[in-house]
């Protein structure tokens, strides 16, 4: 899959001219979705701009077409993985599916927060 | 020795949400205390930083390690010395441990401000709200050992990881069920969940 440039996805900046793929100027409600997205399905280390993939999540939401979350998790992990200096996403899904697989439950240390 | 324990589950259309609604009464609580902890190796290695190179780690990920047997001395968490590298280096440099902020959505809270209408509709609507409102907490140390421990087959299009000591994998279907997604995109609909192979310890 081949990550969509913000010129793609012009429409979601409130000034099409000025798309350049940071927070800033972005449509309220892109707005706040990347803003929700960024503690829960699209986690970074740094997360000012619009990084990786969730220019194309974004961008489904006009025309209503459901995305694949799933396999965007799925390989938003691999990509992470791959990289020694990135920091581990998903956390409580991961801990959850951890604790499903291996059927025991561990002691927890980290407060999932809201 | 090669032992299957854990527990499988056969995951078909109609399987319930297991975020939101699921038997648990196969788990058992592990009250083993599991902190960070330095590897314990009776094997000579060379060391190698993960920590700065993403080609380096890249590189060894794409190396399926369970297709060869656990390689004897290495610490009882990992499989291989990349494992037990990766984890001093790139995990256990971090003193609360390498992993992504995270937080979950209240959204009974957003849903007395109107500037957060519209989100919550659109969460709604593409069925986001369940996986963004789960509230999980979580080990540190069982999470980093999962880090150094993680391999995607892409052949297989399944994940293989450790936990404390134990090698388990699960398949694509399978983990999207468990996240509680309902509409499957993909054609396979009978999958299990969990084998664990090759435990060593």
């Amino acid at each position: 899959m081949r990550r969509l440039e913000p010129h793609e996805v012009s429409f979601m900046w409130e000034d099409p001219s000025k798309a350049d793929g940071r927070r800033i100027g972005l449509k309220a409600i892109y707005y706040t979705m990347n803003n929700l997205f960024r503690i829960t399905l699209n986690p970074k280390d740094n997360a000012t701009d619009l990084n990786g993939y969730i220019t194309n999540v974004l961008s489904r939401f006009r025309d209503g077409e459901r995305f694949n979350v799933e396999r965007f998790i799925w390989v938003e992990l691999a990509y992470a993985m791959d990289d020694g200096r990135r920091s581990l996403p998903y956390a409580p899904y991961l801990m959850f599916m951890i604790e499903r697989v291996s059927g025991q439950r561990f002691p927890k240390d980290c407060f999932h927060g809201v | 020795m090669n032992q299957r324990i854990g527990y499988t589950i056969p995951i078909m259309h109609g399987t319930r949400n297991h975020l939101m609604e699921f038997d648990d009464s196969y788990m058992r609580d592990n009250e083993d205390e599991f902190v960070l902890t330095e590897p314990h190796n009776n094997v000579r290695h060379v060391v190698v930083d993960y920590g700065r190179s993403w080609k380096a780690t890249g590189d060894a990920r794409v190396i399926d390690p369970y297709a060869a047997d656990k390689l004897l001395g290495v610490d009882y968490r990992f499989w291989n010395v990349f494992h037990s590298n990766f984890y001093a280096t790139a995990i256990m440099t971090k003193p609360r441990g390498k992993i992504c902020k995270m937080q979950y959505v209240d959204f009974n809270e957003l849903e007395d401000r109107n500037e957060f209408a519209t989100a919550i509709r659109t969460c709604d609507r593409f069925q986001l709200t369940d996986i963004m409102s789960f509230r999980y907490d979580w080990n540190r140390e069982i999470l980093a050992q999962f880090h150094a421990t993680y391999f995607w087959n892409k052949d297989e299009d399944e994940i293989h990881w450790m936990t404390d000591g134990r090698h388990y994998r699960i398949d694509f279907v399978t983990f999207c069920r468990i996240l509680g997604f309902r509409q499957i995109h993909r054609s396979s609909v009978g999958s299990m969940m969990c084998v664990v192979l090759n435990h060593m310890r």
